[in-house]
């Protein structure tokens, strides 16, 4: 084996790392990361903020120069590459410098959507978006400088967490959407009314089906209008609009490019000896059979194994992902699994004693999409019923999965529905 | 060394002795509201299975190989040991349930403090030389843990013996 550049120092760059390492003791892996930090989970951020974790304990593997040391890396912390020429397979580092390798991994990630927005401050005083840990560490400062009130714009998985964070601070929220609903692309309207009630029954506002056209500033506030003519004004706004794939540092014109870099199920790209894992890439979906961006973490480690494995001499292959996620927040537990445009059959299970539902929608033996509130019993056993649906072409689920839906409190009706027999 | 747990669901008949078991070499209090780490259950039949016998097993964290949990618990307390078993630290747990989406068979329980539990393969007690407690109470010895090469042994014994049995 040669010798392999990582840009990017994620759950994706530090897998493709460890993979890399264990399969080759002596192998050369330099890794580049523009931060001074070791990979930190974004998940983690909102609960920094919300004072519920310590500012480390982002970084779920330790401090970088112990990672590095570890995996054996050569780590170039606070290097951003300026450019990769990727036929040659060269970056150009900033100072220009340029180094050639014979593989390299793009785990560049991805950062938040700002959209162009009539009046958004230049020095975006006030506007704050939550992705990485310096994100965390301002909208901290802010929240400790003591906030009058925030609108979080966008009800997004970020969106929420973000509403979580602040209202354990005890600051008045206003959460607005375009979309009719939260989780716009997770939830079906039934399940989505019940968060609804829940968190206005919590003091937070509700703003849906109201796009933001503009920001003003008054004074020290933040006034945000809104398509349907009405208005906020706040101390700050959260811009919580989604994500984008981190790509500036390729020419696309090199690449066969999709909403992220395309890669096949060994995460090549259409570069030879370039693989790019996590949020800058697009696989391969298992319901849709389309790549898709899927923006989790466990996503990342898995694909970055891949690609590690790869470069490495063992072919190896992915599996697909699909679209899916379980949130816990406000006391809530919500677990939206697959397509919730997908049409069907409705299948609605509300526990007569317990505080949970679950819905799904199947299309002939095809299960398309799971929504389910507070129970996370069934998260797992469900989302395995689903991948089983996908790839075992509507076999019968086997008795140890039956046995974990029976202990979840599904009952045998839906069970056997959900099943496949 | 890689160690192996295994249910002859053939010799399974969910007599509860592993749950039991369990639930005093873990302390846990269901009374309490503490969810138990392994269960045992009767699995309703298929509709084409009417009639035919009853499927009864025991379940447990299956300690699987590429475990998902692993792979989604956001601040790394999940991990595996030196026997293959999948092991916590829950000290950083934050509750989010991540690793409950990840498991097929609902191995992560969570308590009061909303942290994660689960089966570790009592791991304290096969460092000691001692058997996991559900496998050492099973009566009829459905449920095992092994290394990985006895396990494949017995395995390939097993198969000779049903061949034998088959061409009688």
């Amino acid at each position: 084996m040669g010798k392999t550049a990582i840009i990017g120092f994620g759950g994706g760059g530090y897998h493709a790392a460890k993979a890399l390492r264990k399969a080759d003791p002596h192998a050369q892996i330099d890794v580049y990361t523009d931060t001074a930090d070791a990979p930190a989970n974004p998940m983690l951020t909102t609960y920094y903020v919300a004072g519920r974790i310590e500012r480390d304990t982002q970084m779920p593997y330790g401090a970088a120069d112990k990672i590095a040391q570890e995996l054996g890396v050569r780590l170039f912390s606070g290097v951003r590459v300026r450019h990769l020429r990727a036929k040659e397979r060269v970056l150009v580092l900033p100072d220009g410098t340029e180094r050639s390798y014979d593989d390299i991994v793009l785990a560049t990630g991805s950062h938040p959507l700002v959209p162009p927005i009539k009046g958004l401050p230049e020095d975006r005083k006030g506007i704050y978006v939550m992705r990485t840990m310096a994100d965390a560490d301002r909208l901290l400062q802010r929240v400790h400088e003591g906030i009058g009130s925030a609108v979080v714009i966008g009800a997004s998985w970020v969106g929420i967490k973000v509403v979580e964070a602040l209202h354990a601070h005890h600051v008045p929220i206003v959460l607005a959407d375009m979309a009719p609903r939260i989780f716009p692309t997770a939830t079906m309207p039934d399940v989505a009314d019940i968060i609804h009630q829940r968190l206005t029954d919590m003091g937070v506002r509700l703003k849906f089906g109201a796009g933001i056209s503009e920001i003003r500033q008054e004074g020290d506030q933040l006034v945000s209008l809104y398509h349907d003519g009405t208005e906020e004004t706040s101390d700050i706004i959260a811009l919580c609009l989604g994500l984008r794939p981190t790509v500036d540092i390729i020419d696309p014109a090199e690449f066969r490019m999709g909403r992220g870099i395309c890669v096949d199920l060994h995460m090549r790209t259409s570069v030879p000896h370039i693989y790019a894992v996590g949020d800058c890439c697009e696989a391969y979906e298992m319901i849709s059979g389309q790549p898709v961006v899927v923006n989790l973490w466990a996503n990342a480690f898995t694909q970055g194994e891949i690609a590690g494995r790869n470069i490495a001499g063992y072919p190896t292959q992915f599996q697909g992902n699909f679209i899916h996620n379980i949130t816990h927040f406000m006391g809530m537990d919500f677990i939206g699994l697959g397509d919730n445009r997908a049409s069907g059959e409705q299948i609605v299970y509300r526990h007569p004693k317990e505080d949970w539902v679950f819905y799904a929608t199947i299309d002939g033996d095809v299960i398309k999409c799971i929504n389910v509130l507070d129970n996370h019993k069934v998260s797992g056993p469900a989302k395995a019923v689903l991948i089983r649906c996908l790839t075992a072409g509507g076999e019968a689920i086997g008795p140890a999965a039956r046995l974990a839906l029976q202990q979840s409190g599904l009952p045998a009706e839906i069970i056997a529905k959900i099943g496949g027999y | 060394m890689k160690m192996i747990f295994d249910l002859d669901m053939e010799k399974c008949v969910a007599c509860g002795a592993c749950a039991v078991a369990c639930m005093d070499q873990n302390d846990i209090w269901p009374n309490q509201g503490q969810t138990p780490f392994r269960h045992v259950g009767i699995v309703n039949p298929l509709p084409a299975q009417e009639g035919g016998a009853l499927t009864v097993l025991s379940l447990g964290c299956m300690h699987c190989d590429n475990a998902p949990c692993i792979q989604a618990c956001p601040v790394g307390c999940l991990f595996k040991d030196e026997m293959n078993l999948t092991v916590y630290d829950n000290t950083r747990c934050i509750g989010c349930h991540s690793c409950a989406m990840a498991c097929p068979y609902g191995a992560p329980t969570y308590r009061e403090d909303g942290r994660m539990y689960k089966c570790d393969g009592c791991a304290q007690r096969q460092k000691n030389g001692m058997v996991p407690a559900c496998v050492r109470v099973c009566p009829t010895g459905a449920l095992t843990c092994q290394s990985e090469e006895s396990y494949l042994e017995n395995k390939r014994a097993a198969s000779i013996r049903k061949i034998l049995q088959n061409n009688r």
